[in-house]
């Protein structure tokens, strides 16, 4: 399902670009948005939750 | 002039300044004199200091006839990038909207830059708050690569390594966010340096996406590249990421033996998609390191290309929340590339985000197994030869691609999970250069300079860098 960039922009309280940059961005989600739907493998609930943390809390 | 910093290396430098066969003055004299002449064709400057830079010399030079001599650094003509702030300067970020800002405050690392005797001249052009990989400024100009002007110097740091490859100085401060330090090394010819997360406090330095931010040097050389590392490492409280480690020792452990030392090559995503001469140039590397004693070793590091999907969810979302209010407000105040990126970061969901956050753990540990099995894994910098200004779209061995997803899909990876990575200049490609990456472990920034260097001392560009 094709997401309405200018929607997504909206909730953002962003204002919307030109039409021309509109359409770039769609292309651009679009395209991300296939990327996850390729992930080898989508995390979920069983995956560690995390926030990024530095080496030492692992490795030091 | 021998005095030249063209014609040396800090370290090189470093000895003469200690006996006192040259000045800081006169090291600081020929620095400008570098960037004045170079400058109008290369745009490497945004801001040049120079009567407090030759007030700064002059200082030196009275302390250490005096006895007190600082190291390494001190009296050497350095310069920094222009998202690291220093106190009553103009500090712009490459940007409109930060044109007249001045901080009132220094950054840590250009504060131990300062004590360590280095003299600071000026600050580099970059692209538009470090957001893009050309220095394709539209503000303070297009910094051009000094190999070739009609070719992009790399970014977002190509002042930073223009004026190193331009010798205007013998070294330099960048930030690397998505390779930001190690792209326009390779394409410049030096050697630039993203130590692992949290090595070098980013204190002072204009926030891009924080938990990708590194700063680093750029250098002629890899013995430089440590010099700089020594001085400006080391845990800093006013960074929440800084380590709590001491400042690096590497310079003064650099060894060239590689005996014994297991480098690891990861063919699937790092070989995968590479212009054929460049992975021809780095293949010979490869082979050249086995000769010097080193064991090759393959491996693969499962999750790169979901890494790859992950650090761009969580680079533009970082970056648009740093921008957010602006964004909001005067978007137009933005040059478009950059007002493009951060309205894609304003798209993901908080869903988004945190499944990349776990893609990232993932591949975090993908790493840690790889790294039980080799000290350092090699690869190019960049899968690409270096683009002329203002192209869109590059050729990969007769295949059109984006330039800027390519440039970083190499380098990226080490950010996304805070490796220390090295690019150093490994041979030259369509007569511009290429650049080699070594990938470390965690504060394996030791092992990643010593096969940077063992190399380096075997190749011609390493004893004759530059255009």
């Amino acid at each position: 399902m094709t997401v309405d960039i200018k929607s997504l922009l909206a909730v953002g309280r962003y204002q919307v670009p030109a039409e021309d940059q509109c359409a770039q961005l769609q292309s651009y989600w679009d395209e991300l948005s296939a990327q996850r739907d390729q992930l080898a493998d989508t995390p979920g609930a069983a995956e560690p939750a995390t926030t990024y943390t530095a080496w030492r809390t692992q490795d030091e | 002039m021998s005095e030249m910093p063209a014609a040396s290396t800090v370290a090189g430098l470093a000895e003469r300044v200690r006996r006192r066969e040259v000045s800081a003055t006169r090291l600081t004299e020929a620095a400008l004199d570098a960037v004045h002449a170079g400058n109008s064709d290369i745009n490497a400057f945004i801001s040049i200091y120079a009567d407090d830079a030759l007030s700064s010399a002059r200082e030196a030079d009275r302390r250490i006839a005096a006895g007190d001599y600082r190291g390494p650094l001190d009296g050497i003509p350095v310069a920094i990038k222009d998202n690291l702030y220093m106190r009553g300067r103009k500090t712009t970020m490459g940007s409109k909207i930060h044109g007249d800002f001045v901080p009132d405050y220094t950054a840590t690392a250009v504060e131990r830059l300062a004590a360590a005797g280095a003299i600071i001249v000026g600050k580099t052009n970059m692209h538009e708050y470090a957001l893009g990989a050309t220095t394709d400024n539209p503000y303070f100009g297009t910094c051009r690569n000094p190999w070739d002007t009609d070719r992009i110097p790399g970014g977002s740091s190509g002042g930073s390594a223009a004026a190193v490859a331009a010798k205007m100085v013998p070294g330099t401060l960048g930030s690397d966010t998505s390779g930001s330090i190690r792209i326009p090394a390779s394409m410049c010819g030096v050697v630039g340096l993203k130590p692992t997360y949290g090595r070098v406090s980013r204190y002072g330095c204009f926030p891009e996406a924080w938990t990708l931010d590194h700063v680093g040097p750029i250098a002629a050389s890899v013995a430089d590249a440590a010099i700089l590392l020594d001085v400006i490492s080391g845990w800093d409280p006013k960074d929440p990421a800084s380590l709590q480690r001491p400042p690096t020792s590497t310079f003064n452990s650099l060894r060239t033996d590689l005996t014994g030392t297991v480098i690891g090559v990861e063919k699937d995503f790092y070989f995968a998609d590479v212009d054929d001469d460049i992975s021809s140039l780095v293949t010979d590397v490869i082979d050249q390191l086995r000769r010097l004693g080193a064991v090759i070793r393959p491996v693969n590091v499962g999750g790169l290309r979901d890494g790859m999907y992950a650090l761009t969810i969580i680079d533009t979302a970082e970056t648009t929340t740093v921008h957010q209010a602006t964004l909001r407000e005067r978007p137009d105040d933005y040059g478009p590339e950059v007002r493009f990126l951060l309205e894609c970061g304003a798209l993901p969901s908080a869903v988004d985000y945190l499944t990349a956050q776990q893609l990232r753990e993932r591949l975090r540990d993908q790493f840690r197994t790889t790294f039980q099995q080799v000290d350092v894994l090699v690869a190019p910098t960049i899968p690409l030869k270096v683009p002329k200004i203002g192209d869109q779209v590059a050729t990969i061995n007769g295949t059109d691609v984006d330039i800027i997803s390519n440039l970083i899909r190499l380098v990226g990876p080490a950010n996304l999970v805070g490796l220390p990575s090295l690019s150093l200049p490994c041979g030259l490609a369509g007569e511009m250069p290429v650049g080699l990456q070594v990938i470390g472990k965690p504060l394996g920034e030791q092992d990643v300079l010593n096969v940077g260097l063992a190399f380096e001392q075997t190749h011609p560009m390493g004893k004759a860098l530059g255009p």
